[in-house]
């Protein structure tokens, strides 16, 4: 018997191999691709876009959708940078508690009142729109330079290799070791694999649906201090643009929207790609509306590849 | 017909969809090492009896003792922690998850490992090894997604999963609804050797030459009620067929 069918095999691969390919085109396209100061511009670039996008791999491994990242990444960022000035080191894990509650909002939304998960993330995240512009006035908050100090741990570098990748690739290893090595880990893939079935086995589906919305809360929270940190600002727009790049990261990596299948080293795997590409097309000089559309586009058509048609009996 | 405390005994159980009547008033008794058939036409109520009984529906109206004392199950959890385990029709594995995954599902073997409390993968294939080898069953390895193993095999993995917590009580569910003549034959064989175990079974069949091949005693439900309960031995598939139609009512309860 087969280790792995022809389709699973293929989502495992296939993502690996489109990032090489983009990689050799991108060198042939620009030498400079290869250089460390690209290397560094990427890493520090992917780098929010991997944490925001790890938490988004446990939502869409349970079988559900959060649409609330964007709002709350934005959400967090503003209080990130409002808590600095005053309380220092503390804005941090505010702004993952910040994150972790709206979490677990959605899973409470999501599961107490049977709201499909897509409707329930979309009016949180309205919610958290509306608080971030409320908590600015509506004008981007910057971190003043006193307050530089709290702020450079994740500006810095460390060996040539910037903090903040260290930090992403730090919770990539945590959420594998969720992932591989947990009831928690084992009870995503139960419940995207067939919930129904997850619930007759006696696994507490809800809670533990509950649990991976708020890991994505928190991860969304840890994102937003990140980006608040690197730019020295916390705008509510800032986030937005995380949600289409973190699901674009999820299924381009080769995680099936349909839940179940996938896994945080595959969704590192899509946020290199997908930075890789906006990188490109920035080096190119592809107008950013463009950018945008292109993103869109690849996530469809990810989708449209990952997902195995045959398997689904009814489309909502 | 046995003297010794019930294992589980279901006194006056109901339950309501609505204004939906699935069952009245159900008395319903399984006396340890027994196995007991559950018969009844379509819509008879045996599926929601044994739902109530395996947690994954809350009775609305009864009692349930089970080993003389009195239980509240409502989860499938608290069920399992009682010692009944569910086969169901559709065998319910998870096609994404491995062999040991579905065996241990929800009950995980857990080890400590450098200061974390982690899920013991080792020691769980091992188990599923010997597991699928007591049923006599191979599969190449056992780290392959369910989904791709066949209709026997899958069996297996749903029947090792209810054994290896040495469940008290097994309730079958059709187990037999999609299998061919040898696999039944296995299944009928397994029924057996879990009652030489001192395992009680609750099988569930529309063919009622499955409840006479192993069975100790019949009850019969039509339109949520008892209609009748014989021992095997003392009946015969024309008065149970009968008890199913109503074509006459027998009580040989209470």
């Amino acid at each position: 018997m087969k280790r792995f069918s022809r389709s699973e095999f293929y989502l495992k691969f296939a993502p690996i191999l489109l990032l090489v390919i983009m990689c050799l085109v991108m060198t042939i396209g620009d030498v400079s691709f290869l250089s460390i100061v690209n290397f560094e511009t990427l890493s520090i670039q992917m780098s929010v876009l991997l944490v925001i996008g790890i938490g988004m791999t446990f939502v869409i491994l349970i079988g559900a959708i959060d649409l609330s990242v964007g709002a709350v990444v934005s959400c967090s960022a503003v209080a990130t940078a409002l808590f600095m000035r005053h309380l220092g080191y503390v804005a941090f894990p505010l702004a993952i508690l910040t994150g972790s509650a709206f979490g677990f909002l959605n899973g409470l939304i999501h599961t107490r009142f049977k709201i499909p998960s897509f409707m329930a993330t979309l009016g949180t995240g309205g919610i958290a729109l509306g608080i971030a512009y409320r908590a600015c006035g509506g004008t981007p908050v910057d971190i003043p330079g006193t307050a530089t100090v709290y702020r450079s741990w994740v500006t810095e570098s460390l060996l040539g290799l910037p903090n903040i990748t260290i930090i992403a690739i730090s919770v990539l290893f945590f959420c594998y070791f969720l992932e591989r090595y947990t009831r928690f880990g084992r009870y995503v893939y139960a419940i995207g694999g067939e919930e129904r079935v997850a619930r007759l086995s006696g696994i507490p589906v809800d809670r533990y649906k509950t649990f991976a919305f708020i890991l994505c809360g928190a991860c969304a929270g840890l994102g937003g201090a990140l980006l608040a940190s690197r730019i020295a600002m916390g705008a509510p727009k800032s986030g937005m643009p995380f949600l289409l790049l973190a699901i674009a990261a999820v299924v381009v990596g080769g995680t099936a929207i349909t839940g179940g299948v996938g896994g945080v080293f595959r969704t590192l795997v899509g946020a290199l790609t997908i930075t890789i590409l906006r990188n490109g097309m920035n080096v190119v000089g592809v107008y950013i509306y463009a950018q945008q559309m292109l993103v869109g586009l690849v996530t469809i058509l990810a989708v449209i590849a990952t997902i195995n048609r045959l398997k689904i009996p009814i489309i909502k | 017909m046995n003297e010794n405390q019930p294992l589980i005994e279901m006194r006056n159980v109901s339950k309501y969809f609505g204004g939906v009547t699935a069952l009245q008033d159900i008395e319903f008794t399984v006396y340890p090492n027994e196995v007991v058939g559950l018969a009844g036409d379509n819509g008879a109520g045996k599926s929601t009896l044994i739902k109530i009984i395996s947690g994954s529906l809350a009775s609305d109206g009864g009692e349930i003792f089970f080993q003389g004392k009195r239980v509240h199950i409502k989860s499938v959890r608290d069920a399992k922690n009682l010692g009944i385990e569910t086969i169901y029709q559709d065998l319910a594995l998870i096609d994404n998850l491995d062999v040991p995954a579905n065996i241990f599902l929800s009950r995980e073997l857990m080890k400590s490992s450098i200061g974390c409390f982690v899920r013991d993968e080792a020691r769980m294939a091992k188990e599923t090894r010997k597991i699928l080898h007591q049923l006599g069953i191979e599969v190449s390895s056992v780290k392959v997604a369910v989904r791709n193993l066949s209709g026997g095999q899958r069996q297996a993995v749903a029947i090792g999963r209810a054994i290896y917590f040495e469940g008290k009580l097994v309730i079958m569910d059709e187990p037999m609804a999609a299998l061919g003549v040898e696999e039944k034959a296995k299944v009928l064989g397994l029924i057996e050797k879990l009652k030489q175990a001192g395992i009680s079974v609750i099988l569930i069949s529309h063919n009622l030459e499955d409840h006479f091949a192993v069975c100790d005693r019949i009850y019969v439900l039509k339109n949520g009620r008892n209609v009748g309960m014989k021992a095997t031995k003392e009946t015969d598939r024309g008065e149970i067929l009968s008890m199913m139609i109503g074509e006459k009512r027998e009580d040989s309860l209470g």
